[in-house]
């Protein structure tokens, strides 16, 4: 450490410049504190400067900025071009491994993958699971492959990323036992406005990951979903009445509803057949906050 | 050699409980706390926000004790530190004397009252030294400067002094 840099005085000036810098992207005093404590900690010294700039001055995202984000016990490598996994999900990730805890092995679709996150907690804390992630973007494809190296020695299911495009039926006749999806679902009208959308997101994020509303839905249902032959579903939404039109697009063999969030905010549409085991009938349930 | 023998003995011997003979962490169990993650702000979430802090509260049921962490990015590490801070806390509360929190305490509180008493007694040696070598000049009025080939030399009796005291 420089000389200079060892007082104290000066060392308060420097810390209180960061933070200053840091401000316009944090809400609070706290939040910059914690967020420039985390950058000092992640990043070598000569480049706080400009990552507190970047962060605070052009809004950046800090996860593209220290190129991770911790996502249930996995940590997943994050990059401009790949949307960055939310709190949210890793959320419902975690209810959706309690469902499989000592069943049977199964196979997961896991539709727009993105980073890879949601694939990666399934089989990081599943052993009886083969998953399989597909994707249209081939920075994703090769962005989910660089997590699944990262996180190769806690994976315990299998895993593998391909190509694919959602609006496209899938290929060669593939079955699975559970598809999940955090597909894109903000509409174009909601994307453009500042008051919906976080300028960081819109301003960094890829719009391929963010934007889309009920075809989306119907791709998955009519394209993954019914073809897959698949039991259950679990797909992360942006409003009730992408849930709504999903239940309309299945025929009364489905039960779906509505998962609340943390916030009390529609998040998921959870569907599965009235055929299943009942012991797995009743777990999915339990996830289920309202009908529909 | 003489000046270590002082030093120890003047040292009351404290044994200090080492830190790896702590007693375990405490830990709680599941069923006997709320979870809940807490959201700040705007009633948008999903895609549309990017929120980067993880904030995880515990409500003790039977207490009503709440504690919450949101010091690292992960969400599963800010449980772990919730659930810390909790069992912690209870611990504290149900047995006061005995709770790890007190007994690390009093460990570091022994660890730093040693160091004190290390210091004290390395700095007091040194003063003595010091005032021992000051008082072996103490007699001295006039240095003068000798050299086979020539007269005795005046030389400034300050100066030539706190050389000396330096040399011994």
């Amino acid at each position: 450490m420089p000389k200079l840099l060892q007082k104290p005085r000066v060392i308060a000036r420097y810390q209180r410049d960061l933070l200053t810098k840091l401000l316009p992207a944090c809400t609070t005093l706290q939040q910059a504190q914690r967020e420039l404590s985390w950058i000092q900690k992640e990043l070598p010294r000569e480049q706080w400067e400009q990552a507190c700039t970047q962060r605070g001055c052009n809004l950046m995202p800090l996860q593209y900025i220290l190129g991770n984000q911790p996502f249930g016990s996995v940590n997943i490598k994050c990059r401009p071009g790949v949307l960055i996994p939310r709190n949210d999900t890793e959320e419902w990730c975690g209810e959706l491994v309690d469902l499989f805890h000592g069943s049977d092995t199964f196979s997961v679709l896991d539709m727009c993958t993105g980073s890879g996150c949601i694939a990666l907690y399934v089989a990081t804390e599943l052993s009886n699971v083969t998953v399989l992630g597909g994707d249209i973007s081939q920075d994703c494809i090769s962005l989910a492959n660089e997590n699944i190296d990262l996180n190769k020695d806690i994976i315990k299911g299998k895993i593998s990323v391909d190509s694919m495009d959602l609006f496209q039926p899938l290929a060669g006749e593939k079955k699975f036992d559970v598809v999940v999806s955090n597909p894109p679902y903000i509409p174009t009208r909601e994307l453009d406005k500042q008051e919906e959308v976080e300028e960081s997101v819109r301003l960094y994020e890829p719009r391929l990951a963010l934007e889309g509303d009920l075809p989306v839905f119907k791709a998955l249902v009519t394209y993954h979903i019914i073809p897959s032959q698949c039991k259950i579903f679990m797909l992360e939404i942006g409003s009730r009445e992408q849930g709504q039109y999903t239940r309309s697009l299945l025929n009364e063999l489905w039960v779906v509803g509505l998962r609340l969030d943390s916030a009390f905010r529609p998040r998921n549409v959870i569907g599965f057949r009235t055929d299943i085991k009942s012991s797995i009938k009743r777990k999915v349930m339990s996830k289920i906050t309202e009908l529909l | 050699m003489l000046r270590l023998i002082r030093l120890s003995s003047s040292l009351p011997r404290v044994k200090i409980p080492k830190a790896n003979k702590m007693p375990a962490r405490p830990t709680i169990a599941e069923d006997e706390f709320k979870e809940k993650f807490i959201k700040g702000g705007s009633g948008k979430g999903g895609q549309k926000i990017n929120k980067t802090n993880s904030k995880v509260q515990l409500t003790h049921i039977a207490t009503g004790i709440v504690v919450t962490s949101q010091a690292t990015r992960s969400r599963e590490q800010n449980r772990k530190i919730a659930r810390e801070i909790l069992a912690s806390k209870l611990q504290d509360l149900e047995d006061p004397a005995n709770s790890r929190r007190r007994i690390v305490m009093e460990r570091q509180k022994m660890v730093k009252a040693r160091k004190n008493k290390k210091t004290k007694a390395k700095y007091e040696t040194l003063e003595k030294n010091k005032q021992e070598k000051e008082d072996l000049l103490e007699g001295i009025d006039e240095m003068v400067f000798i050299d086979e080939n020539s007269e005795p030399v005046q030389v400034d009796t300050k100066q030539s002094k706190q050389k000396l005291l330096k040399q011994l």
